[in-house]
């Protein structure tokens, strides 16, 4: 196939831009202790960053947990409702639905373990693990230490 | 392990429970399979029958309530309307209206969720958005607000600071505009005022807050702040949103009426709502005292043999069992309940019957195509579903009932726009409860 006229004249600039960057990536690494800064930095930061890891299992779990109507349905089984200011489970899977791995942003809730929110929810969440994990989560970070 | 019925439904909704209820009485072991709460549970708990297709607020009231026109104007307009199944199994409309009127009035009484209404005429409610809803039944706590016994009301429209789910002041002004129109007369002022129910919480939902007002505190805070309320405004009626009590609103509504001796009621909640919610647990009750199984399950697939259904598989608790049946009502609703699926293409989950839209069978089609211009216009999106013959069975690959042993009810059929032609729980119930004798008669 016969290489389209536009393009046949950008092929030379194309390759002098590959050469001229191919040289600047070899003079990089030639400079002293230039090399592993980008990990260095990530490592130091990485904590501080308060990144938490996934077990894939948990990973495979968090679909589930975004399948969140809206409804607030679960408040009305709730028996810790009015009880020191707690608002209900809603709000709290509402929040966390829409990204479960934000979850530390989201106030895991005064909940018991009754489970009288589950067979009313329309998606049927496992809302009981889903504060359970927003809780271990939570106390993960704390081990990583407060934000620089 | 494996469990033998006469009669197993598919869904715990309004049409399931009617199918169910409907089969328990000429069999012993009847069934009921639900997932989760459906559409049922999550509506505004009224049974709507059927609207007028072209009324609008600007005309007079009574032109939209006579329910035997409205049918008959959907029946001219709309040939492939489920209302034509319902008058087919009845014979004529005489007898559909004679065998609504019953089913309905029978349903209720079963449900003792003091659920009013009939078949004659629609109640206008208002709602808490301050329009106008023509509902065929309500619960005692809403229907008591019906515009129709109000002559020259003045209404005081009562939001509770807790609650930001319900803007007091929006629902004055949209009753206000009524109030010049298909109202005049009726309504003569409006007022909206806040009342706090002195909760330690922020802000509630409104489920959360039906269940503070279990505690008679609750109330006894909401009569005080009203007292004050009504002092101020002078109202003669107290609209409230619809969380007075997670089981019934009424006792809280006579309360108010005793103590400040002004009409109260609730207004017809957006859905999700309290009222729906106090139906899907009347529902519950029903079933457990007319001794019908409920199974928290999903009904994942069938068994079937020689055009007859003999079991559904069913998963329950993570694992997957047979439930044998003589016979089965589908009542597993549309998109919500899951009863419809809809991925590239539209399909019934469980038997794997066609869907229709009208006399057309759905393969994959783009949902935008299904949906009107604008959001009044009819959405031929919600009419999809499963066809029925006249005894309620749904149609299979040739156009012939599926199975002679299956039944279906309720929103899983095509053929109606709950929305446009207000009628949804109504004509869910009704032909639940169609299918449910069908079903009956199948397994005796």
């Amino acid at each position: 196939m016969k290489t389209p006229g536009r393009l046949r004249h950008s092929l030379p600039y194309a390759w002098a831009n590959l050469a001229v960057s191919f040289w600047i990536h070899v003079f990089k690494k030639l400079l002293p202790g230039r090399g592993r800064r980008g990990s260095a930095l990530f490592l130091r930061e990485y904590a501080p960053d308060r990144v938490v890891n996934l077990a894939p299992e948990e990973l495979a779990a968090l679909p589930a947990l975004e399948a969140c109507l809206s409804c607030s349905l679960c408040d009305a089984a709730c028996p810790e409702i009015g009880a020191g200011g707690f608002t209900g489970p809603a709000d709290f899977m509402r929040s966390l639905s829409r990204d479960p791995t934000y979850f530390a942003l989201v106030e895991p809730p005064a909940c018991g373990d009754c489970r009288a929110c589950e067979p009313l929810c329309p998606s049927r969440i496992p809302i009981r693990a889903a504060v359970r994990y927003v809780e271990d989560k939570r106390r993960a970070l704390e081990t990583l230490g407060p934000k620089k | 392990m494996s469990e033998t019925f006469d009669v197993v439904v598919i869904g715990g909704g309004l049409a399931g429970a009617a199918a169910a209820l409907e089969a328990a009485e000429g069999v012993r072991r009847v069934a009921v399979l639900s997932k989760a709460p459906g559409a049922t549970a999550l509506s505004s708990g009224c049974w709507d029958v059927a609207a007028a297709p072209h009324w609008r607020a600007d005309r007079p009231l009574e032109e939209a309530l006579d329910i035997r026109a409205n049918v008959v104007a959907l029946l001219r307009e709309e040939p492939d309307h489920l209302l034509h199944r319902v008058l087919a199994a009845a014979g004529d409309i005489e007898k559909a209206n004679t065998l609504a009127a019953g089913t309905l009035g029978r349903l209720t009484e079963r449900l003792g969720a003091g659920i009013v209404g009939g078949v004659a005429t629609l109640t206008p409610l208002l709602t808490d958005r301050g329009r106008l809803k023509l509902t065929g039944y309500a619960q005692r706590s809403l229907a008591e607000g019906s515009v129709r016994d109000m002559d020259a009301a003045r209404l005081l429209v009562v939001g509770f600071e807790e609650m930001p789910a319900f803007h007091a002041e929006t629902a004055a002004q949209a009753i206000a505009g009524l109030a010049e129109g298909p109202l005049r007369g009726r309504v003569e002022s409006v007022a909206c005022d806040y009342a706090s129910l002195a909760t330690r919480g922020g802000s509630l939902s409104p489920f959360a807050l039906a269940r503070l007002f279990e505690k008679p505190e609750t109330l006894e805070r909401l009569i005080d702040a009203l007292r004050a309320l009504a002092a101020k405004h002078h109202p003669t009626h107290l609209a409230l949103p619809a969380v007075l009590g997670a089981q019934d609103g009424a006792p809280a509504v006579r309360a108010i009426r005793e103590a400040t001796g002004l009409a109260a009621f609730e207004l017809v909640p957006h859905s999700p709502s309290v009222p729906g919610l106090r139906l899907h647990r009347a529902i519950e009750r029903a079933l457990d005292a007319a001794g019908i199984v409920r199974i928290a399950g999903e009904a994942v697939g069938a068994r079937t043999a020689g055009g007859r259904v003999d079991a559904l598989r069913v998963t329950r608790n993570g694992s997957e069992e047979a439930v044998a049946a003589q016979a089965v009502v589908l009542a597993g609703g549309k998109f919500l309940g899951g009863g419809i699926r809809k991925d590239r293409a539209f399909s019934e989950p469980v038997f794997d019957l066609p869907v229709y839209y009208r006399k057309r069978r759905l393969g994959a089609v783009y949902s935008g195509k299904l949906l009107g211009a604008n959001p009044g216009a009819r959405h031929p999106l919600f009419s999809v579903g499963l066809r029925v013959d006249d005894a309620f069975r749904p149609l299979g690959e040739h156009g012939a009932a599926a199975y002679e042993n299956l039944f279906a009810a309720g929103w899983i059929l095509g053929g109606y726009d709950f929305i446009r032609d207000g009628a949804g729980l109504g004509l869910a119930a009704v032909s639940g409860a169609l299918a449910g004798r069908g079903a009956r008669e199948a397994a005796a």
